[in-house]
């Protein structure tokens, strides 16, 4: 296990690889997830495969319940299948320790939330170095990274706010500068414009495609028809299954 | 650093979380640390001799008392015979009139040890300067010699080491210094000068088996001999004495026990329940902090699932809290340190033994309690523990992926961990109220107890009495013509000051820390058998004791100038004695035999009077009163003493305000005498309650704690309860629901956990009771009364903890309260 998640974070960055046949990012293969509450099953997700490819800008799509957030989470490595295999980057992840999988999730997976859960005491700064604290980065490195972090999501001049000066809009543009402050594999976005306005949405998933642009891997869950066709494909999802797995026109 | 820099900015973020936080620590800590030094001085810190526990205090005793004085004789024959020590010594704690030690410095009265010349050797302990007693120093008709303590060759001589070879007079008896004892040696009370036995050895009233003068007898262990068996084999010997000496051994034996354990018993029980008292805060302490803790935690969890989610590993989200913790136990440390060393100082003086107290000076291990700073460690630990162990639990939840995940969508508030944490909050704040009605019981209690203690009747009137302790040196008072003569001009002259309505001497009076009791006879009845003859306190008077006292005579009449040398032999007895030996009729004109070692078949004593029973000690202690032994009087003049209290009834205002003009007198009469302990008979009554008074005020403290803590920590509960039930409310309010509905829905909640805990408390309070017991007097463990005032006051401080959080939750907004998400 230590041995497979060291070669997981040796990779520094990203680069756009067309959907030409090259091993996939991540592999699902038939994952399931089944929820037990008071002796209630609840069957969240059922039989999922999914290939996401370096370089792919993937949404998720689906009705309220359909299990997509489930699915991101497992994505994510918050959450742990309860059948099937989630391989990484060729390793198998499924079923690592906490502590493995936070290691990875710091180094390989950038969060996007739709409450954007910065934390209200730490400055624009702070927030986006936190990350990097957590690797065990010098501080004149992390300075570098967020400070470029900063600059690529046009937040950089409100370094020392804190988050409750700053708008919704503005809030969500800091936490994809902590995403992408430590230069993941991947980056989740959990209805990144949930909480925002149109304008203020519109913005967030500019930002995001001229991300995607310059090579980012992106995966997205969202409800929103139009958003959703921002991605170079949809997977759709009803009732916890794969009902559609479409490349957009 | 970064951890650090978030914990001190989420610290000075919550100003009043931070403080109440602190404060609870403090008291925890500070209360907790100052009892535990106190109890480290007087129940467990070893006696400074090299082996304390190798040293033993030997006493007698017999089927009237379990703890009586050492005879002479007894002792002799003991030491002789015994094998269960290296040796044993003889001592008692005397006063003496101190002249000569320098020309221009008055007499003053010092703490007198009368010993063996054995005693600093059994106690394995040399002399500082000098040298110690030698067996040639200790033989009757010997040369005098002194040792004087550390304290008095500082005092007096000014710490010189030319003070060997120099002379002090001790009751009109010129002794050289031979030597200074260390300060360490604390037994015989802290005497300040230590002469040998000498001319006691020869004395015949010493060398009378029936007479009991005070002594106590001191052995050190040898190796390998345990204490129960150097106990039988003395008490083997106190067989073979009964069988020589069965007129006045028999029935008795020796008890024996570790010297630190005889220092400690009078204060053992109380210190231990002093002990669970403040055991009890420190609970509530840490319940009130785990309680806090767990309040912001409901407010961290989604930052701590951020943080997870960034991927902290459980150790770094763990340091990130424990910091933050341990930032508000230093600070609640270094307060709990201050309160600690504040709480000390405000024991030491309620306790007894201290200036500011009105107790018997014998507790000087009170006042030798010092900041224990390992105690102070292990309470900080303790309470700190608890608020970060509660502080780390978010953090080390948040590994739980359902937690984890639920933390960080939307929606995941209200899960069934917030229900859980609740559930702890609510089970803490009831064993908080729980708590603080025990000691709020206890205090109460020891309230009551304390004034039935004031309350109990004495006898006689205390107010406007001076009293003062005269002792006449044998020496120069070797007759009893001599003595008499003395006493009665110092009655004389004392009785004509100005303000003065009455004046007389007593040789055991009232709460004056003394002891003497005799048997007798009673004339004209079968002789006892031995060891059975019935025992009286008794007291030698001149003829204005009773009217300087208060008393009035119930039978017949008091001592005259009549009663005097050469004439028969008058006594007046009490009215206990009346009743159990003169049942129904009139005890006037009876007679008693009475024990006098030097007369053989001397003529009865003739009742002449019958007075009201005193009280000599306090009530519910360990003292002669528990024996209610009747009291007999006799006439001073026909059985003059040499040591006695001189009383002064004054007119009105402070009768210590006639110290100066008595002090005259006394001087005027022989510049060699001074009088000591002068007090007031209500001063002395005072002083005797200060065991008592001490628990009661340390209880009480403690309560008061206890219901500030358990009433914050409610507080905190409820008004945590509206804050996460304002959207609740909110819609209460839109379907209609009064403000009045919603105070009672909020206030009933937090009575209920105030109903669980007295519930649970009055069933610890059976027990609390019965621990109690032994501490109380003229009150039971478990008194309605008493009861029903710590129930009241828990309940009404409660109501007020409760009311005010409900109170606000009728001001929920319904817009604000639905618009919130």
């Amino acid at each position: 296990m230590g041995t497979s998640v060291s070669a997981l974070t040796n990779q520094q960055s990203t680069t756009k690889i067309m959907n030409n046949g090259s091993d996939p990012l991540i592999r699902l293969s038939s994952v399931t997830k089944v929820f037990l509450t008071d002796e209630v099953e609840t069957h969240a997700l059922s039989g999922i495969h999914l290939d996401i490819r370096p370089g792919e800008y993937v949404s998720i799509a689906g009705p309220s319940g359909c299990g997509k957030t489930t699915l991101l989470s497992i994505l994510g490595l918050l959450d742990t299948p309860s059948d099937g295999s989630y391989s990484l980057k060729g390793h198998e992840v499924a079923n690592l320790s906490f502590a493995d999988r936070a290691r990875i999730r710091n180094r390989e997976i950038g969060f996007i939330f739709q409450s954007f859960n910065l934390i209200g005491d730490l400055t624009v700064f702070e927030n986006v170095e936190l990350p990097l604290t957590y690797r065990g980065m010098a501080a004149s490195e992390r300075k570098s990274f967020v400070t470029q972090a900063l600059e690529r999501v046009g937040m950089a001049h409100r370094a020392k706010h804190l988050p409750s000066q700053l708008s919704g809009g503005q809030q969500q543009r800091v936490a994809v500068a902590r995403a992408l402050a430590g230069r993941p594999a991947i980056l989740l976005a959990d209805e990144p414009t949930g909480n925002l306005d149109s304008r203020n949405g519109e913005a967030v998933m500019q930002l995001l495609k001229e991300l995607h642009a310059s090579g980012a891997t992106i995966c997205m869950v969202t409800h929103d028809e139009r958003f959703a066709q921002h991605a170079d494909r949809t997977v759709h999802l009803f009732d916890g299954r794969v009902v559609e797995d479409r490349i957009a026109a | 650093m970064n951890d650090l820099r978030f914990a001190l900015r989420q610290i000075r973020k919550s100003p009043g979380f931070t403080a109440i936080a602190i404060i609870t620590l403090a008291l925890g800590i500070g209360a907790n640390t100052a009892i535990f030094s106190v109890i480290n001085a007087v129940l467990l810190r070893p006696l400074p001799y090299p082996q304390p526990d190798r040293l033993v205090l030997i006493r007698e005793r017999n089927n009237l008392f379990d703890s009586g004085s050492v005879c002479l004789p007894n002792y002799l024959d003991w030491r002789a015979s015994q094998r269960g020590f290296t040796d044993l010594a003889l001592f008692r704690r005397d006063d003496a009139n101190l002249s000569g030690a320098t020309s221009d410095v008055e007499a003053d009265r010092v703490g007198l040890a009368r010993v063996t010349y054995n005693f600093l050797s059994v106690l394995a302990v040399a002399p500082e300067l000098g040298r110690n007693f030698r067996e040639s120093d200790d033989v009757p008709h010997c040369k005098k010699v002194v040792l004087i303590s550390d304290g008095l060759w500082k005092r007096r001589f000014g710490g010189s080491h030319d003070v060997i070879g120099q002379f002090i007079t001790l009751d009109g008896v010129q002794r050289e210094i031979i030597g200074v004892v260390p300060s360490n040696v604390q037994l015989a009370r802290k005497a300040q000068v230590y002469i040998p036995l000498e001319d006691l050895r020869a004395d015949k009233d010493y060398l009378d088996r029936r007479n009991h003068p005070g002594f106590s007898g001191l052995g050190r262990l040898k190796p390998n001999v345990t204490l129960a068996q150097a106990t039988s084999d003395l008490n083997n010997i106190a067989a073979e004495l009964e069988r020589r000496y069965p007129d006045s051994n028999t029935g008795r034996r020796v008890t024996a026990l570790i010297l630190l354990d005889s220092a400690v018993k009078d204060y053992k029980h109380g210190v231990t329940l002093l002990l669970a008292a403040v055991g009890c805060v420190l609970l509530i302490a840490c319940a009130n902090v785990a309680n806090m803790q767990l309040a912001r935690s409901l407010g961290r969890e989604r930052e701590l699932a951020v943080r997870a989610a960034l991927g902290a590993s459980r150790s770094q989200l763990a340091k990130q809290v424990f910091i933050e913790s341990a930032i508000l136990a230093a600070f609640g440390s270094i307060v709990g340190v201050l309160l600690a060393l504040w709480g000390l100082d405000a024991i030491k003086a309620i306790a007894p033994g201290s200036s500011a107290s009105f107790a018997p000076s014998d507790a000087a291990r009170f006042q030798d309690a010092n900041l224990d700073w390992k105690v102070l460690a292990f309470t900080a630990a303790v309470a700190v523990g608890a608020g970060v162990l509660v502080g780390l639990w978010p953090a080390l939840r948040v590994s739980r992926t359902a937690s984890l995940t639920l933390s960080l969508h939307e929606g995941g508030r209200g899960t069934s961990g917030s229900a859980q944490r609740q559930r702890v909050r609510s089970g803490l704040v009831v064993a908080q109220v729980a708590l603080a009605l025990l000691l709020l019981l206890g205090a109460g209690l020891t309230l009551k107890s304390f004034r039935n203690a004031q309350n109990a009747s004495l006898g006689f009137n205390p107010e406007n009495i001076l009293v003062a302790d005269v002792l006449l040196p044998k020496a120069r008072y070797d007759t009893d013509e001599k003595v008499a003569r003395f006493n009665n001009l110092l009655i004389e002259r004392i009785r004509s000051l100005p303000g003065v309505e009455a004046a007389a001497l007593g040789s055991n009076i009232p709460f004056d820390n003394n002891e003497w009791d005799s048997s007798f006879h009673l004339t004209g009845t079968p002789p006892y058998p031995p060891g059975e003859r019935p025992e009286a306190e008794v007291n030698h008077v001149t003829p204005d004791y009773f009217r300087v006292m208060g008393m009035p005579l119930l039978r017949g009449r008091a001592f005259t100038g009549d009663d005097c040398a050469g004439r028969p032999r008058s006594v007046i007895i009490d009215e206990t004695f009346a009743q159990r030996y003169f049942p129904g009729k009139d005890p006037v004109g009876q007679h008693l035999d009475d024990n006098r070692p030097d007369e053989k078949n001397p003529p009865p004593l003739t009742i002449v009077g019958v007075v009201p029973r005193t009280r000599n000690e306090a009530p519910g202690e360990d003292n002669v009163e528990q024996y209610y032994w009747p009291q007999m009087t006799f006439a001073a003049e026909q059985v003059p003493n040499r040591g006695n209290m001189l009383l002064v009834r004054v007119k009105s205002g402070n009768p210590l305000a006639l110290v100066p003009a008595i002090k005259h007198e006394l001087q005027e009469l022989d510049p060699d005498q001074a009088f000591a302990s002068i007090s007031t008979m209500e001063c002395n009554i005072a002083k005797s309650l200060g065991s008592r008074r001490m628990m009661m005020s340390l209880l009480s403290d403690f309560a008061v704690i206890a219901l500030l803590l358990a009433s914050v920590g409610l507080y905190g509960v409820m008004a945590l309860t509206v804050t996460q039930r304002t959207r609740e409310l909110g819609v209460r309010l839109a379907l209609g629901a009064q403000r009045a509905d919603v105070f009672r829905l909020v206030l009933s909640q937090g009575m209920l956990l105030v109903l669980v805990g007295l519930t649970i408390g009055l069933l610890g309070a059976v027990g609390a009771g019965r621990g109690l017991q032994s501490v109380l007097y003229g009150v039971g463990g478990f008194d309605l009364p008493a009861l029903s005032f710590a129930l009241f006051a828990l309940a009404a401080v409660a109501l007020v903890a409760c009311w005010l959080p409900a109170r606000r939750a009728t001001r929920v907004d319904p817009i604000e309260a639905l618009r919130a998400e």
